[in-house]
C-alpha cells in the first residue's frame, strides 16, 4: 500500500515470497549437512506453527487435530511412494487436496462445538488417527511405522540440502501468504469470528463456511508440511504425530506469540535451537524446555513476537514510528469521489416513501415458558431517531435481538422498509441483514483489539467485498482497488462520527467512548437505511453520552437518503431530549409509542421512568441552552 | 465380569477426581490446568517417600500438603507472574510447568517404577465373582465418591463454600459485595490440586509410581468433565465413573488400544444430543 511500485501489483506478494525464499535458501546452502537437516526440520515446524496460529488465533478454533493432518501428509506420501510407486509431483498435490477435504469434513462434524469441547472433539480425531495407524498392519507398519524411500523428482534424488531448500521455500511462502491473508477481508472476518460469532454474523460473515474452510485450508497446509516431514524424519512412526508432539507444536505457537506470523517463525526457531546448543544437558532437556516456556511467557505474555515489538517500540525513534504508521493510510483521498472501477458490490437500497422503516406487528417472544415480549406493536417512521426505553428486563434488548435474529418469534412479524424480515420460524438470516440495509452496534463493543481502527471499520463492508482466501492473499489489482475503496469509505465514516484519533492506531489504545464511536462508524460504513444501537451510552461519562447522541442527530442532516436510527436505552432523559419518537416497554408489553414531545407528559411513563418529581422545565431549560 | 467392572470404576474414580479439580479451577478462573496430572504424579512420589520411613497411614498428610502447596504455586504463577489476557497463553504456561515436573521427577528419582502398598489396605486383594481386585480399588472408589460429595456439600452449606461459588459465578457482583475474588480463586486452585494429590495417593498402588505415570489420564479427566457438563463437580465424578466403567467393559470385547477411543465415542454421543454436557443447567457457549 506504500505506493512504491517496483513490481506490478499483482506480482508483489509472490515477489516477496521469492525474495524471502532466496534469502532462506542462501542460509541453507551455507550450513553443513547436519545443520541442513536441522534447518529442514525447523522450516517444517514453522509451516506447522503458522497453520496452527491461523486456526487458533486467526479463527479462534482450538484444535488438537494438527498432529493427525501432519501425520496424514507424512504417511500418505510414504505409502504412495513405497507401495504404489507414485511420483512425488503427483502424490503430494493429491495428498494435500484429500487431507484438506478431510479437514473440511472435521470442520462440519464439529460445527456445533467450540472452545474446550472443540479441543476434545479434535483430540478424539487425533486418537482415532493413532488407532488407525497402529491397526494398519503392513500398510502403516503398525507401531514401528514406515521408512520412506529416498525422495526423487523426475529421476533426481533429493539430498539433505535440497530437502532443506524446498522446506525453506515452502516456509517462506507460508510466512508471506499468512501475513497477507491476515490483513485481507477474509482474514479480518476470521479474526472477528474469534471475538464473537454473533458479531461476525451481524457483519455478514457466514460462520459455518468460515469455520469449515479454516479447517480445510490449515489441514491442507499441514499435509504439505507432513509430506516433506516424512523425508526429513527418515521414518514415520505413530509417535511422531501423537498428542505430545501436537502439544509441543501448540507451545511453539504460543511462545512465539499468538496472532503473529513472525512469532510462528521465532517460536520453533528458538525452542528448537536452544536445546540443541545445550546438548550436554540432555538429562535436563525437558526441564529447561519447560522453564524456557515459562520464562518467555512471564517476560512477555505476547510471546517472543511481543518481546520483539516492545523492543522495536523502545528503540525506534518517534519519527520512524510515525513514518511506519503513515504507511497504513497513504494513498487515500478522504471524501473524494468513488473510484468507478471499484469492485465493491452495490450498497443496499434506502427507504421507500410512505412506508414505515421498521414495524413490529404483534410480536411475541418466549424463553422456554417465560414470555419476554408480549404482543408488541409499534411503528418507526423513516428518517427519525426512535428511542426504545424500559426498565431492566423489560424486553428492550430481546425485542432488538428478535429483529437481528438472535431470538425467534412465537408469533407476529417484524417488517423493515415494508418487507417481512422476521416471522415465526423464519426470516432473513442474520448475516444477510446488512445487505437489507440493517446495521447494528452491541451493548458491549465487540472489536478486534489488536487490529487498527481502519481495519475494524472496514469489516462493516465485508458483505459487499468479493475477495476470498486466495484473492485476499495474493492481492491482485482488483482486490487492492476494492480494499483501497473500502479504506476510503471507512475513513469517511470515521469522519462522519467525529472520530479524532489516527485511523492506524490499534483499537486496544482507544477509550470506551472512542470504541462506541468506532462501532457506530463500522455500522454506518455500508450506508444502511436502519441503524440499531444497543445502549450506545452505557458506561460513558454524561458529556460523552450527549456528544454521541448529538452526533447522531447531526448524521441525519448529512445523510444523502433517509437514515432511521433505533436506540435502545435506559437513560430516559437523554432519549427524551434527542429522539423524535419514543416507544416505552414494561414487562414485555407496550406502554406507549408516540412522539418524544407528547410521551413525556404520558402519566404512565412519568410514573414508571421519570418519577413524579421529574422537572420537565429543567429538561427544557437544558435544551434551550443547547440550542443557544 | 464384576471384577472388570470394579477395576473400570476404579480408573473412572481417578478420572473423576482429576475432573473435579479441573472443573473447580476452570469455574473460578476460566483456566484449564494441564499440570493436574503431574500434581498426581508428584503426590504419588511423596507417598512413596513417606511410606518408606513412616507408617503408610501417615502418607495422606504430606500428600495433601504437597497438593495444597502446588495449588498455591500455580495460583501465584497464573495470576501474578503471567500477565496475559489470553487464556491459552496461561494454559500453555501450565503445560511448561508440567514438563518441568516430569523431568524433575526423572532426574531426582530416576525412571524406575516404584511399587507402593495401598494406603489403607496394604497389598490385600479380594475375590469378586470370577476375578480378583485389589482392596485398594474399592477404597479408591469409596473415597472418590465421599470426597466429591463432601466438597459439593461444602459448597452448598458453608459460608466460605458459597463465597467461592459466588466469586466463580459472577466475579463483579461478588467483588461489589466485599468478597476478595482473588482469595476465592486461590482457594479453588488449592482444593483442585488437593484433589489431584488425593488421586495420586490412591492411584499409586494400582499402576506404580514413575515420572510419566499420569500420561494421558488427564485427558480422560477432561472428557469426564465435558460429559459432566463442565461446571458441575458431581457431574464430573459421574462422568469419570461412567467412562471408566465403559472403558473397562469394552476391554472384554476389544483390546486396550481400541478402548482408548471409548471416552471420545461417549463424548461424541453426548455432544450430539446435549452439546453442553449431561448435567449442565446453563449453556456453556461462545457468544
Amino acid at each position: 500500500m506504500s505506493g512504491s511500485s517496483r513490481f506490478p501489483s499483482f506480482l508483489r506478494v509472490p515477489a516477496q515470497g521469492l525474495a524471502l525464499s532466496a534469502v532462506a535458501a542462501l542460509v541453507v546452502v551455507l550450513l553443513d549437512p547436519f545443520q541442513q537437516v536441522f534447518a529442514a526440520r525447523v522450516a517444517i515446524l514453522i509451516i506447522v506453527a503458522i497453520s496452527l496460529n491461523l486456526l487458533i488465533s486467526g479463527a479462534g478454533l482450538l484444535s488438537l487435530a494438527g498432529g493427525a493432518f501432519l501425520g496424514m501428509g507424512a504417511y500418505s506420501v510414504t505409502i504412495a511412494a513405497q507401495q504404489f510407486s507414485w511420483p512425488l509431483v503427483v502424490s503430494i498435490p493429491v495428498v494435500v487436496v484429500v487431507t484438506g477435504l478431510i479437514g473440511w469434513v472435521l470442520g462440519i462434524v464439529s460445527i456445533r462445538v467450540s472452545h474446550f469441547y472443540l479441543a476434545l472433539t479434535t483430540l478424539g480425531f487425533l486418537t482415532l488417527f493413532q488407532v488407525v495407524l497402529r491397526y494398519g498392519g503392513d500398510v502403516t507398519g503398525a507401531s514401528y511405522g514406515l521408512v520412506p524411500p529416498l525422495p526423487q523428482v523426475f529421476g533426481y534424488t533429493l539430498r539433505a540440502q535440497d530437502l532443506a531448500i524446498v522446506a525453506a521455500l515452502v516456509a517462506s511462502f507460508g510466512v508471506v501468504f499468512a501475513r497477507s491473508f491476515l490483513d485481507s477481508r477474509t482474514g479480518l472476518a476470521w479474526r472477528l469470528m474469534r471475538e464473537s460469532t454473533v458479531a461476525a454474523e451481524s457483519f455478514g460473515v457466514n460462520v459455518t463456511l468460515i469455520r469449515t474452510s479454516a479447517f480445510a485450508w490449515t489441514a491442507a497446509a499441514l499435509a504439505l508440511a507432513g509430506s516433506l516431514y516424512a523425508f526429513v524424519l527418515g521414518a514415520v512412526t505413530p509417535d511422531s504425530f501423537n498428542l505430545t508432539r501436537t502439544i509441543d507444536q501448540l507451545v511453539y505457537v504460543v511462545v512465539g506469540g499468538l496472532g503473529s506470523v513472525a512469532g510462528s517463525v521465532l517460536g520453533p526457531l528458538v525452542l528448537e535451537t536452544i536445546p540443541e546448543v545445550f546438548r550436554g544437558l540432555e538429562n535436563y532437556r525437558e526441564f529447561f524446555f519447560g522453564a524456557l516456556v515459562l520464562v518467555i511467557l512471564i517476560a512477555s505474555p505476547r510471546g517472543l513476537a511481543g518481546l520483539l515489538s516492545d523492543a522495536w517500540q523502545r528503540i525506534a525513534s518517534p519519527r520512524v514510528r510515525a513514518a511506519v504508521r503513515k504507511l497504513g493510510d497513504s494513498g487515500l483521498t478522504i471524501g473524494g469521489q468513488a473510484d468507478p472501477g471499484v469492485l465493491l458490490e452495490p450498497l443496499p437500497l434506502g427507504a421507500l416513501d410512505g412506508v414505515a422503516a421498521v414495524e413490529y406487528r404483534g410480536v411475541t417472544i418466549a424463553y422456554g415458558g417465560n414470555v419476554a415480549v408480549d404482543d408488541l406493536s409499534f411503528v418507526v417512521r423513516p428518517g427519525t431517531i426512535h428511542g426504545v426505553i424500559g426498565p431492566n428486563g423489560a424486553g428492550k434488548t430481546t425485542a432488538l435481538n428478535a429483529l437481528t435474529g438472535q431470538v425467534g418469534l412465537v408469533s407476529g412479524q417484524i417488517l423493515v422498509n415494508g418487507e417481512v424480515v422476521r416471522s415465526p420460524g423464519g426470516g432473513v438470516p442474520t448475516r444477510k441483514l446488512l445487505r437489507h440495509g440493517i446495521a447494528r452496534t452491541f451493548q458491549t463493543p465487540i472489536v478486534i483489539p489488536d487490529r487498527t481502527v481502519l481495519e475494524n471499520v472496514k469489516i462493516g463492508l465485508y458483505p459487499f467485498g468479493k475477495s476470498g482466501i486466495i484473492g485476499g492473499t495474493l492481492k491482485p489489482p482488483r482486490v487492492r482497488r476494492s480494499e483501497a475503496e473500502a479504506a476510503r469509505r471507512a475513513v469517511a465514516a470515521l469522519e462522519l462520527v467525529g472520530f479524532e484519533r489516527e485511523v492506524s492506531a490499534p483499537v486496544s489504545q482507544l477509550s470506551f467512548g472512542e470504541l462506541r464511536k468506532l462501532e457506530i462508524a463500522r455500522a454506518l460504513v455500508s450506508e444502511p437505511s436502519v441503524l440499531l444501537l444497543d445502549e450506545p451510552t452505557s458506561g460513558l461519562e454524561p458529556e460523552v453520552a450527549s456528544e454521541i447522541l448529538s452526533m447522531l442527530r447531526g448524521l441525519q442532516a448529512k445523510a444523502s437518503r433517509p437514515l432511521t436510527i433505533i436506540i435502545v436505552e435506559h437513560n430516559v432523559p437523554l432519549i427524551l431530549r434527542y429522539c423524535d419518537d419514543v416507544t416505552a416497554i414494561a414487562e414485555g408489553t407496550l406502554v406507549a409509542s408516540e412522539s418524544a414531545a407528547t410521551i413525556r407528559h404520558n402519566p404512565e411513563v412519568r410514573r414508571s421512568y421519570l418519577g413524579e418529581q421529574f422537572e420537565m422545565e429543567e429538561l427544557e431549560r437544558e435544551e434551550s441552552q443547547r440550542h443557544a | 465380569m464384576l471384577a472388570i467392572a470394579i477395576s473400570g470404576l476404579a480408573s473412572g474414580a481417578i478420572y473423576g477426581l482429576l475432573a473435579v479439580g479441573v472443573v473447580l479451577i476452570y469455574r473460578s478462573t476460566k483456566l484449564v490446568n494441564f499440570a493436574q496430572g503431574e500434581v498426581l504424579m508428584l503426590a504419588a512420589y511423596v507417598y512413596w517417600l513417606t511410606e518408606q520411613r513412616f507408617d503408610r497411614l501417615w502418607g495422606v498428610v504430606p500428600v495433601i500438603v504437597v497438593g495444597v502447596i502446588l495449588g498455591g504455586l500455580f495460583f501465584v504463577v497464573t495470576h501474578y507472574l503471567i500477565r496475559s489476557t489470553d487464556d491459552l497463553t496461561v494454559v500453555v504456561a501450565t503445560l511448561g510447568i508440567s514438563l518441568m515436573m516430569i523431568n524433575f521427577a526423572q532426574f531426582t528419582w530416576g525412571g524406575t517404577a516404584r511399587r507402593v502398598p495401598g494406603w489403607l489396605t496394604g497389598d490385600e486383594n479380594v475375590r469378586v465373582g470370577d476375578g480378583v481386585v485389589s482392596m485398594n480399588s474399592l477404597v479408591l472408589i469409596a473415597i472418590a465418591v465421599l470426597a466429591t460429595v463432601a466438597l459439593d456439600q461444602w459448597f452448598k452449606r458453608t459460608v466460605l463454600g458459597q463465597a467461592v461459588r459466588a466469586a466463580a459465578e459472577s466475579p463483579e457482583s461478588a467483588a461489589l459485595s466485599g468478597l476478595s475474588v482473588r482469595r476465592m480463586r486461590a482457594i479453588s486452585w488449592v482444593i483442585g490440586c488437593a484433589f489431584a494429590a488425593l488421586s495420586g495417593l490412591l492411584l499409586a498402588p494400582e499402576i506404580n509410581v514413575y515420572p510419566h505415570m499420569a500420561g494421558t489420564i488427564l485427558f480422560s479427566g477432561f472428557v469426564a468433565a465435558a460429559i459432566g457438563g463442565f461446571g458441575n463437580i458431581l457431574g464430573a465424578l459421574v462422568g469419570g465413573l461412567f467412562i471408566g466403567l465403559m472403558e473397562g467393559l469394552s476391554t472384554v470385547v476389544v483390546d486396550a488400544e481400541l478402548a482408548r477411543l471409548v471416552p471420545f465415542a461417549l463424548l461424541l454421543a453426548v455432544l450430539l444430543f446435549r452439546p453442553t454436557g449431561l448435567f449442565s443447567g446453563r449453556a456453556l457457549r461462545s457468544v
